[in-house]
């Protein structure tokens, strides 16, 4: 379901020298299935994500979700497949500080180009325990509950990737379990492949497939 | 959500800083809605000034000075017109069946700083100071008629009542026997010597009905004039707004006995003898009636002849506040359309000064499928919703200024201007063609300036880079 294939992604330094950071030959996720993905800081794994998302372009190879090659579209059509099937958690701030968490999460469903669907946004912030803090702005919320938001917002537009970069590396470890296991859960309930990006070993742990940057990414390191 | 509530958010989120643009925007705004008022009102009144007759004449020589002193009683009196001229315009008279009304107007004495008009009822009576405003009394009434022989018609009706009114003790028949009686052997007859003042006259003097003051001889403020005989005051006008708010008129009988208004310079005691008579300006009521043209039969006539001139008050007026007024108001719309375009540059700076925390959410709502172009539109909306509740609140503003400033202005200035008074302007180049209310012009002015200005904040929020914008903070 998502394929990435030979993607290479270098960048600029400073003095005009190219600095590779990823050469991946092949990544494979199966549709709703759930992976984690460590590696060491600085090793690639965010700028992975922005590939997949289609937020970056590869400097080669193929990204294929569902069927259509992403890095054949141009940015427009990029915004607009993302808008529509990929869900993006990061570490912290993922809200914006003027929005109600209702408004948050029926941003997600702005630019999808379809009518948005109220009852779903309500519906998916009962579903992460939020069904009382509708107009509350991401200022009233704790951590763990923006997470929470941004999680029901990743999940609107019924996509098929989830992609989470350290999402929970901000919460105390007491919530960190609860916004995992929301995460786990809600995308086991819409079949959508999750793919976790963590540091902790203990989140690591609960995944039954776990994969390494370091042996995916095939770069010649310095 | 629409682009444009997540524009509105936007601006909601920075409140304090969105309200000082707001606030500056406004501030512009108001003073141009200001300016366009108060241009609108002086020229409204500017013009209303000569608005109850269509014709004034007086002696060769400017037309613009003849305007100036008859209807703003502006500058010094120009030369006077023989009373044969006058008489002209009374029944009998050649323009009579072309004119409706002539009213006689006598300058050259002054009371402090006002001008003493003298001049018949007719002033109040057959004249408007405006279409279709009559002249009201807030007190008191007309001052008395004319002795018989000064104008014809009106005054015949009155002859058989003479005896039985108090006073019109000495109306008199037109045969010169008993005239001749009167300057010799009587004093002035008491409504000779009425007045009506204007309400500003009547306001800052003190002066009421029932009190009396002594006109200067020449305009000029100072002592070198003398003083007459007083004049009592039967009525004080209510506001017109015109100039003659600021002037004292008393009966043409009484004005020609004081020192100076006999062409012989003699004294004397009854009615001035024709001979002896002048006036400085006849105030025409055209009978379009009786001759469509004939203002223009009456004005050439004049024209031609070697006596007097006749002009157009309005068609004057109009030329000297184009010349004048216009410019001036011109500086004061150039100084207002600065004062918005340094608010249009600081919703800019706004924008730009809050760069950094957009930067997070621009990436945000990319990586929630945005595109570039929706995160400009949101921008150049945003700076679009400043820009127009600036300029809302500005209209409102405006309009609220001058409706309180509206009493003070009148008081001091005798220009009518209210709150509820909508401007219109000439689209440029389309003079004449296209008259629309300002806001047609200002609304859609401020809108193409928010989308001037507001392109480059949206421009640099269309180049953000959402990669390293995700990165960096989070
Ligand atoms: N826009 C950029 N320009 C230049 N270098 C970049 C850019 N983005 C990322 N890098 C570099 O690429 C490398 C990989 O960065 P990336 O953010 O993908 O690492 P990561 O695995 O997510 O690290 P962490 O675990 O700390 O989040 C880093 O060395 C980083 O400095
Ligand atoms: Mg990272």
């Amino acid at each position: 379901m998502l394929l990435v294939e030979n993607v290479q992604k270098s960048f600029r330094l400073p003095d005009g020298e190219p600095l590779p950071i990823l050469n991946v030959p092949r990544f494979e996720v199966a549709a709703g299935e759930q992976l984690a993905l460590v590696g060491g800081s600085g090793s690639g794994k965010t700028t992975l994500l922005h590939i997949i998302a289609g937020i970056s372009r590869p400097d080669a190879g193929r990204v294929q979700i569902n069927g259509t090659d992403i890095t054949q579209l141009n940015e427009v059509g990029r915004d607009m497949f993302r808008a529509n099937n990929i869900g993006y958690v990061f570490q912290t701030f993922n809200l914006l500080a003027g929005f109600s968490a209702l408004e948050n999460v029926l941003l997600g469903m702005s630019f999808c180009g379809r009518k948005p669907d109220e009852a779903r946004a309500k519906h998916l912030l009962e579903r992460v325990g939020l069904g009382k803090r509708f107009d509350h702005k991401p200022a009233m919320l704790s951590v763990g509950e923006q997470q929470r938001t941004a999680v029901a917002r990743a999940l609107v537009n019924r996509p098929k990737v989830m992609l989470a970069d350290e999402p929970t590396a901000s919460i105390d470890s007491r919530h960190q379990q609860q916004v995992l296991d929301l995460v786990r859960d809600t995308c086991r309930e819409e079949s959508v492949a999750l793919v976790v990006v963590t540091h902790a070993p203990e989140v690591s742990a609960q995944f039954t497939r776990v994969e390494r940057l370091e042996e995916i990414n095939k770069v010649a390191s310095s | 959500m629409s682009l444009w509530k997540i524009a509105l958010r936007s601006i909601q989120q920075r409140g304090l800083g969105s309200t000082l643009t707001i606030l500056s925007m406004a501030l512009g705004v108001a003073l141009i809605v200001a300016v366009l008022m108060a241009y609108s009102a002086v020229s409204h009144t500017f013009r209303r000034g000569a608005g109850g007759y269509e014709m004034i004449v007086g002696a060769k020589g400017g037309a613009a000075q003849l305007v100036l002193n008859t209807v703003y009683h502006f500058d010094r009196p120009i030369e006077n017109i023989p009373w044969t001229f006058y008489k002209e315009f009374q029944p009998g008279g050649r323009y009579a069946p072309y004119v409706e009304t002539a009213v006689p107007y006598c300058l050259g004495d002054s009371f402090e700083s006002y001008r003493v008009v003298g001049t018949t009822p007719a002033m109040f009576d057959r004249l408007e100071y405006g279409a279709g405003k009559k002249y009201q009394f807030a007190a008191g009434r007309n001052f008395g008629a004319e002795a018989a022989h000064a104008a014809g018609e009106e005054h015949d009706h009155d002859h058989d009542h003479a005896h039985e009114k108090p006073r019109q003790p000495t109306m008199v028949s037109p045969d010169d026997d008993e005239e001749e009686e009167h300057h010799h052997d009587h004093a002035a007859p008491p409504h000779f010597m009425e007045a009506v003042i204007g309400s500003i006259v009547a306001r800052t003097t003190g002066l009421g009905v029932g009190d009396t003051f002594e006109p200067t001889h020449g305009v000029t403020e100072g002592g070198d004039g003398h003083k007459h005989e007083p004049f009592k005051i039967v009525g004080v006008l209510a506001p017109t707004g015109t100039p003659n708010d600021q002037a004292l008129f008393v009966n043409m009988e009484g004005f020609f006995l004081l020192d100076g208004h006999s062409k012989s310079g003699e004294h004397h005691h009854g009615p001035l003898p024709e001979e002896e008579r002048e006036v400085t300006a006849i105030l025409v009521r055209v009978n379009y009636a009786n001759s469509p043209t004939a203002a223009m039969t009456v004005s050439k006539d004049i024209n031609e002849g070697s006596v007097a001139q006749a002009v157009f008050p309005l068609q004057i007026i109009s030329g000297l506040m184009d010349r004048f007024i216009g410019p001036i108001a011109t500086i004061l719309l150039v100084i207002a359309v600065l004062i918005v375009v340094v608010a249009a540059v600081s919703i800019v700076v706004g924008i730009y000064n809050s760069m950094n925390e957009r930067r997070r959410e621009i990436a945000i709502m990319r990586s929630l499928g945005a595109s570039r172009g929706s995160v400009l539109s949101v921008v150049m909306l945003e700076s679009l919703l400043l820009a127009l509740c600036g300029g809302v609140a500005g209209f409102v503003l405006g309009h609220l200024l001058i409706g309180l400033a509206g009493p003070y202005i009148l008081a001091r200035t005798g220009v009518e201007i209210g709150a509820f008074q909508f401007p219109t302007m000439e689209i440029p180049f389309m003079e004449g063609v296209l008259v629309v209310p300002i806001e047609l012009v200002l609304l859609p002015g401020l809108v193409l300036l928010a989308g001037v200005v507001g392109y480059f904040p949206a421009r640099a929020a269309y180049k953000t880079d959402v990669s390293r914008a995700l990165s960096n903070s989070a």
